[in-house]
C-alpha cells in the first residue's frame, strides 16, 4: 500500500513537473516553433544540396543524425536554462524531489524530441525519395535514439544551466556525449535504409541499453547538485 | 600534509621526493635504452619505427587508469562536498587529458608510418578521439563557475556521467563484432607480444605509471596548498562556516552603523 502510495506520489510530481513544462510552452510555443523551424531549413537545405544526385544511405542518415543533435543541442536545455534565467529554480527544490523533477523535464523533452524525430524521419523520407527496407529497426531505431538524445541533453542542461554563458557550455558539454548516440543511430538507420553494415539491425538495441544507462545515471547525477 | 623541518635536515617528504627523482633520473634513460637495443618487430611497415609503440601503449592504460580514478574521487566529492577531492579528481582529470594527447599524438605518427595515412578513421582512434572531446567538455564546464563550489559541484556531477560513453567507447565499441580495426585487439592475451619487446613494454608501463603517479601527487600539493592559501584568504569575510556553529565571536560595530 505505502509502495502505491509512493508511487502515485511519484506519477503525480512528474506529471506536475511535465505540466509546467507544457504550460509554460504554450504560452509562446518558442521551443515547437523553434524546433519545426530548424527541421523545415535543414531539410530544405538537404533537399538543395541533393537534388541532382542520389544520396546514399550511409550519408542520408549522417545528415539525419547531425541534424537531430543540432535541433537537439539549441531547443532542449531550455527546460533547465530557463529556471535559472527566471529565477524559478529555488521553486522548485523547495517543492519537489530532484528526480520527480528531473524526470519531468525528460518527458517534456523526450515528447519533443519525438516530435522533432517524427517530422525529420518524414521530410527526409518523403523529399529525398528515401527507400526504407526495414521500417522496424528504423522506427525502433529513431525512437530510442531520440530518448538517448533528449536524457543526454536534459543532464546537461541541468549541468549548464547556473554556469556564466550557460547555452555555449551546453552545447560545449552536449555535443561531445552525443557523438556516440549517433554513431549508433547512424549504424542503424544505415542499415534500415538499405546499406549493408554488420550489427545494424542491432543498433537500437545498443541504443537501449545506453537510455537505460542514462535514465539510471542521469536522476542520480542530478540529485547530487540539486541544493545550491 | 607533512611539513618540512627546519634542522637542516631532509624530512620524510622531501627523501621521498629525491628516491622518486633519482629513481625516474636512473630508471627513464634506462627503459629508452633498452627500447633500442630489442630487435626489431616482424610484420610492419617499417620494423624499427614500431618502436613508437612502446609509448603508445602505456598511454591510453594510464589515462583509463586516472579517468576511473577520477571519478571515483568525483564520487566521493559528491558525497563528502570535501574540496580536497575535487583537487584530487582535476589532477586526475588534467594528468589523463595529457595522456590521451599523447595517445592520439603517437598513434596518428604510428597511423601514417604503419598504414600511410595520418587519419585511419580507425573506430579506436575515432572513440578516443570522442573520450578526449567528452573531457574537454569537463574544462568547458569548470572554466563556466568562478565560485570554486560550484565548480566542483557541477563538474564532478559531469564526471559521474561521462563515465557511462568512456567505459563504452573504451572498452565496448571497439570490441563489437562488427567493428573493424587496425589495433589487434588481444595481443597481450594470445602472447603475441613475446621476448624482449613484451619486457620493454612492461618496463615503460611501469616507468609511466610512476612519473604519473610522481607528477599526480605533485599537482594534489600543489591543489591543496592553493586550496588552503584560498581558504586562508577569506577566512574572516566568508560566507562559508569558518568557526563552529556554537562560536560566538565579538564583532565590534561601528559608531556610524
Amino acid at each position: 500500500m505505502k509502495t502505491l502510495t509512493s508511487l502515485s506520489q511519484w506519477k503525480k510530481e512528474i506529471l506536475e513537473v511535465f505540466r509546467k513544462e507544457w504550460r509554460s510552452e504554450s504560452r509562446a510555443l518558442s521551443g515547437i516553433t523553434t524546433t519545426a523551424q530548424l527541421c523545415f531549413v535543414s531539410l530544405v537545405i538537404i533537399n538543395n544540396i541533393t537534388w541532382f544526385s542520389n544520396v546514399k544511405p550511409l550519408l542520408a542518415s549522417g545528415l539525419y543524425w547531425l541534424i537531430l543533435i543540432f535541433i537537439a543541442s539549441i531547443t532542449l536545455p531550455r527546460t533547465f536554462l530557463q529556471e535559472e534565467e527566471n529565477r524559478s529554480a529555488d521553486f522548485w527544490r523547495m517543492v519537489a524531489r530532484p528526480e520527480s523533477v528531473f524526470w519531468g523535464k525528460c518527458l517534456f523533452n523526450c515528447a519533443q524530441m519525438l516530435v522533432a524525430t517524427l517530422f525529420m524521419s518524414l521530410g527526409m523520407i518523403l523529399m529525398l525519395r528515401l527507400p526504407v527496407g526495414n521500417p522496424l529497426v528504423f522506427a525502433g531505431n529513431s525512437f530510442f535514439g531520440s530518448i538517448a538524445i533528449a536524457l543526454t541533453v536534459t543532464l546537461a542542461g541541468a549541468l549548464a544551466a547556473p554556469a556564466q554563458n550557460r547555452y555555449t557550455v551546453c552545447a560545449a558539454i552536449s555535443v561531445p556525449l552525443l557523438v556516440f548516440v549517433v554513431n549508433l543511430g547512424m549504424t542503424g538507420t544505415a542499415f534500415a535504409l538499405g546499406e549493408f553494415l554488420r550489427g545494424g539491425e542491432r543498433a537500437p538495441i545498443a541504443m537501449i541499453a545506453y537510455c537505460l544507462g542514462a535514465g539510471a545515471l542521469g536522476p542520480v547525477v542530478y540529485s547530487r547538485i540539486w541544493k545550491s | 600534509m607533512e611539513k618540512l623541518t627546519n634542522s637542516g635536515k631532509p624530512s620524510n617528504a622531501e627523501m621521498r621526493e629525491l628516491s622518486y627523482r633519482l629513481f625516474l633520473l636512473v630508471a627513464v634513460p634506462l627503459v629508452t635504452v633498452h627500447s633500442y637495443l630489442v630487435r626489431d618487430a616482424i610484420g610492419f611497415q617499417q620494423p624499427a619505427f614500431a618502436r613508437i609503440f612502446f609509448w603508445h601503449f602505456p598511454c591510453p592504460m594510464v589515462a583509463t587508469v586516472l579517468l576511473s580514478m577520477a571519478t571515483f574521487f568525483a564520487w566521493k566529492y559528491s558525497q563528502t562536498r570535501s574540496l580536497e577531492w575535487d583537487v584530487r579528481a582535476t589532477a586526475a582529470t588534467e594528468l589523463a587529458m595529457i595522456f590521451i594527447v599523447l595517445t592520439m599524438i603517437s598513434g596518428i605518427f604510428f597511423s601514417k608510418i604503419q598504414w600511410g595515412a595520418w587519419w585511419q578513421n580507425d573506430p579506436r582512434q575515432v572513440s578516443f578521439l570522442l573520450v578526449m572531446a567528452i573531457y574537454s567538455g569537463y574544462f568547458a564546464l569548470r572554466s563556466a563557475f568562478s565560485d570554486q563550489d560550484q565548480k566542483a559541484k557541477y563538474s564532478n556531477a559531469f564526471h559521474l556521467f561521462a563515465i557511462l560513453p568512456f567505459f563504452f567507447l573504451t572498452f565496448v565499441f571497439p570490441r563489437l563484432p562488427q567493428v573493424d580495426t587496425f589495433h589487434p585487439n588481444e595481443s597481450i592475451m594470445k602472447g603475441n607480444i613475446k621476448g624482449g619487446y613484451a619486457y620493454v613494454v612492461i618496463e615503460v608501463l611501469a616507468v609511466a605509471s610512476l612519473v604519473t603517479a610522481w607528477v599526480y601527487r605533485l599537482r594534489v600539493r600543489a591543489g591543496l596548498l592553493t586550496l588552503k592559501i584560498d581558504h586562508y584568504g577569506t577566512l574572516e569575510n566568508s560566507r562559508l562556516d569558518t568557526a563552529h556553529s556554537h562560536v560566538v565571536r565579538p564583532v565590534s560595530l561601528s559608531d556610524e552603523s
